[in-house]
C-alpha cells in the first residue's frame, strides 16, 4: 500500500472572487506534508482567506485542483463527506450567545444526529471527557455570551475538534487573544497535531509562535507563492522578513 | 432545553389558558351547558367558537414558528414573516380580484391563487438574491423590503379607492381579521400548520448548522443555499394562504420567538420552533378572545390587539432580563 505523503496539495490553482479575474498573476502550487503543522502566512490582502475558502470547497477556484490526502478532490466531493475530512474555525465565528457551552459543543455532532437531535451516550461522554482534558469543565453550563473571548476561542477549537475530521483548518485563530492566550492556544494546536494526530493548517501573523509550533510554511504575496518549505528554512533564510516587507 | 420547574409552570399556564379560551367571548359560556345539545350555548361553542379557536392556533403557530425560522435563515433578529413582502403581494392580488371580478378573498379560488402568488414571490426574491457564488442572504432581506414598499404603496392606493367605493372592509389588510370559519376550513388550516411545523422541525438541524455561519455549516455537510431556498418557498406558500384568510396580523411573528428565547432559552432551533408555535397559538387565541370581549358585539381588529397586548409584554420580559 502506497503511503500518503501529503495531507493537502494544490496544483496550478488560480483563485478568483468574481469568477473572472484571478487574484494572483501566477498559479499557486503547494504540497503540505503529513504530520507537520502547516502555517499559511502573508500580508493582509494576499489571498490567504480566499485560498482557505478554496480549500473548503467554496466556488472561488477559477482553475486548478485541490486535493486532500492525495486522492480526495474537494470540488468533486459530495457535501455529506465533508465532515469527516475537514473542520473549520473561521476568523469570525458566529455563535448564539444565549445557549450553554455544552449545547454549542453538541453542534459538532450535527452530521450524525438524528432528526430528533439526540446525541448518543458515547457522544455525550466524549464532550465531557474533552472538556475535562482541556481543562474547560468549569465552563460547561455557562452561556456562550458570558465567557471571555479567550475561553470562547478554545471552545470554538474544541467544537471543530469534536467534529472528528482528519484535518483542521484555522483562519487567524489568535487574532483577538492576549499574549498568554496566544501561547495557550498554540500549545493546544500542537497537542492536537502530536497527540490526537489531526492534520492542521493555520493562517496566522504570530511569527514567534509559527516559528515555535509549526513545521511547514506556505507564504503568499501579491504575485502568488513567495515561499514554501520547512519553517526552519523560512526563518533561517530571512524569507520571513522579506514576505512581511520588513527587509 | 431546560425542563426546569419554571419552564413547565409557564407552559402549563399557557396550555390551560388555551383550553379555556373557547368559553370566553361576547359572553362567558358556563361549563355545564357545553353538554346540553339543544342549548344556544352549545351551538355557539361547538359550531362558532371551536372552529375559530382552531384557526387561531394554526395561524398563530404558523406566524410564530415562521418568525423564528426567518430570524435564523435571514440572520436578522428583526426579521418576521411579512418582511419579505409576501403579504403585500397577496393582498394586492386579492384586493384587485375582489375589486375587478367580485371574487371574495376568502373563497377557495382566492386562497389557492394566494398560495401561487406566495410561491412566485418567493422565487422572485431568491432570483434577485442569487449570484454566481450562491444566495446572498442580505439581498433576500433587501429585495423583500423593496418589494414590500412597492406593493404596499400600490395596495394602499387601491384600498383608498375601495374604501371610498364600498365604505370600509379594507382594515383587514392592514390589521388582520379573524373570520368565523366553518369547521372544514379551520381544521384544514390547523392540520397544514402542524404539517408545516413538522417540516420546519425536519429542517431544524440544518438551521442549527446555519447559526455557526455558512462556511462551517458546509464543512458539517449541509447546504445553506438549499436549506434557505426550500424553507423560503415552502413558508411563503403557507404564509400566503393564511394572509388570504386572515389578512396581515402584525407583531406575532416578530415578537413571539424573542419572548420564547427570553423565557425558555431554547438550546436548539427545534425547541425554538415548537415553543414558538405553541406560544404563538396561545397568544393569537387569547388576543382574539379579547378582541371580542372588550366591547361586544364590536370586534377590534386583531392586529391592533396583538400589538397593544404584545408590546408591553415584550418590553416587560425584556426588562426583566
Amino acid at each position: 500500500m502506497a503511503t500518503i505523503n501529503s495531507f493537502l496539495s494544490g496544483c496550478n490553482v488560480a483563485l478568483s472572487t468574481d469568477r473572472r479575474n484571478p487574484l494572483h498573476p501566477t498559479l499557486i502550487n503547494f504540497k503540505f506534508p503529513t504530520r507537520k503543522t502547516a502555517a499559511l502566512v502573508g500580508c493582509n490582502g494576499t489571498g490567504k482567506t480566499t485560498l482557505i475558502r478554496a480549500i473548503l470547497g467554496e466556488p472561488v477556484l477559477k482553475s486548478g485542483v485541490i486535493t486532500f490526502f492525495e486522492n480526495r478532490t474537494i470540488h468533486t466531493l459530495p457535501q455529506k463527506e465533508f465532515p469527516e475530512l475537514v473542520a473549520y474555525l473561521p476568523q469570525e465565528q458566529p455563535f448564539l450567545s444565549h445557549i450553554a457551552v455544552r449545547s454549542f459543543l453538541e453542534l459538532a455532532f450535527l452530521p450524525t444526529m438524528s432528526v430528533l437531535g439526540r446525541l448518543s451516550s458515547a457522544q455525550t461522554d466524549t464532550i465531557s471527557y474533552y472538556l475535562h482534558r482541556w481543562r474547560l469543565a468549569s465552563l460547561e453550563k455557562h452561556l456562550m455570551g458570558r465567557i471571555s473571548s479567550g475561553e470562547r476561542q478554545k471552545i470554538f477549537l474544541l467544537r471543530a475538534f469534536l467534529q472528528g475530521a482528519k484535518c483542521l483548518v484555522l483562519d487567524e485563530p489568535t487574532n483577538h487573544l492576549d499574549p498568554y492566550g496566544k501561547s495557550e492556544f498554540w500549545a493546544l494546536i500542537e497537542k492536537l497535531n502530536h497527540d490526537d494526530r489531526i492534520e492542521i493548517l493555520v493562517t496566522s501573523h504570530d511569527l514567534d509562535h509559527i516559528q515555535k509550533h509549526s513545521q511547514w510554511v506556505l507564504a503568499l504575496d501579491k504575485q502568488g507563492v513567495a515561499f514554501e518549505g520547512s519553517t526552519r528554512d523560512f526563518f533561517d533564510s530571512n524569507q520571513s522578513k522579506k514576505v512581511f516587507g520588513l527587509l | 432545553m431546560n425542563l426546569s420547574l419554571k419552564n413547565l409552570i409557564v407552559l402549563s399556564i399557557a396550555l390551560l389558558a388555551l383550553l379555556l379560551c373557547p368559553l370566553f367571548g361576547a359572553e362567558i359560556i358556563p361549563f355545564n351547558s357545553l353538554f346540553s345539545t339543544s342549548s344556544m350555548d352549545y351551538r355557539i361553542f361547538w359550531e362558532l367558537r371551536i372552529p375559530r379557536w382552531l384557526l387561531c392556533i394554526g395561524v398563530g403557530g404558523i406566524l410564530s414558528s415562521l418568525g423564528g425560522c426567518y430570524q435564523n435563515i435571514l440572520r436578522n433578529p428583526l426579521a418576521e414573516p411579512y418582511v419579505l413582502g409576501i403579504s403585500s403581494a397577496v393582498a394586492l392580488v386579492l384586493v384587485s380580484l375582489d375589486l375587478f371580478t367580485s371574487i371574495p378573498p376568502t373563497s377557495m379560488i382566492a386562497v389557492i391563487l394566494a398560495g401561487i402568488v406566495g410561491t412566485l414571490a418567493s422565487i422572485f426574491l431568491l432570483a434577485m438574491s442569487s449570484s454566481p457564488i450562491g444566495i446572498q442572504v442580505d439581498r433576500i432581506l433587501l429585495s423583500g423590503l423593496g418589494l414590500n414598499f412597492v406593493l404596499s404603496a400600490t395596495l394602499f392606493l387601491l384600498l383608498s379607492y375601495v374604501n371610498q367605493q364600498m365604505g370600509g372592509g379594507s382594515l383587514r389588510w392592514l390589521f388582520g381579521n379573524i373570520p368565523w370559519p366553518n369547521l372544514i376550513t379551520s381544521a384544514s388550516v390547523f392540520s397544514i400548520s402542524v404539517l408545516l411545523l413538522v417540516t420546519l422541525v425536519l429542517f431544524s438541524r440544518q438551521m442549527d448548522a446555519l447559526t455557526l455561519g455558512d462556511s462551517v455549516a458546509r464543512t458539517l455537510g449541509f447546504s445553506p443555499n438549499l436549506c434557505r431556498m426550500t424553507v423560503l418557498v415552502l413558508s411563503s406558500t403557507m404564509l400566503a394562504v393564511t394572509v388570504a384568510l386572515t389578512g396581515s396580523i402584525g407583531f406575532v411573528g416578530l415578537v413571539v420567538p424573542h419572548v420564547v428565547r427570553l423565557i425558555f432559552r431554547p438550546d436548539s432551533t427545534r425547541s425554538l420552533l415548537a415553543l414558538s408555535y405553541l406560544l404563538g397559538g396561545v397568544f393569537l387565541t387569547l388576543s382574539d378572545v379579547l378582541s371580542r370581549s372588550i366591547l361586544p358585539p364590536f370586534e377590534f381588529p386583531i392586529g391592533i390587539i396583538t400589538t397593544l397586548i404584545g408590546g408591553p409584554i415584550f418590553l416587560a420580559v425584556l426588562w426583566r432580563r
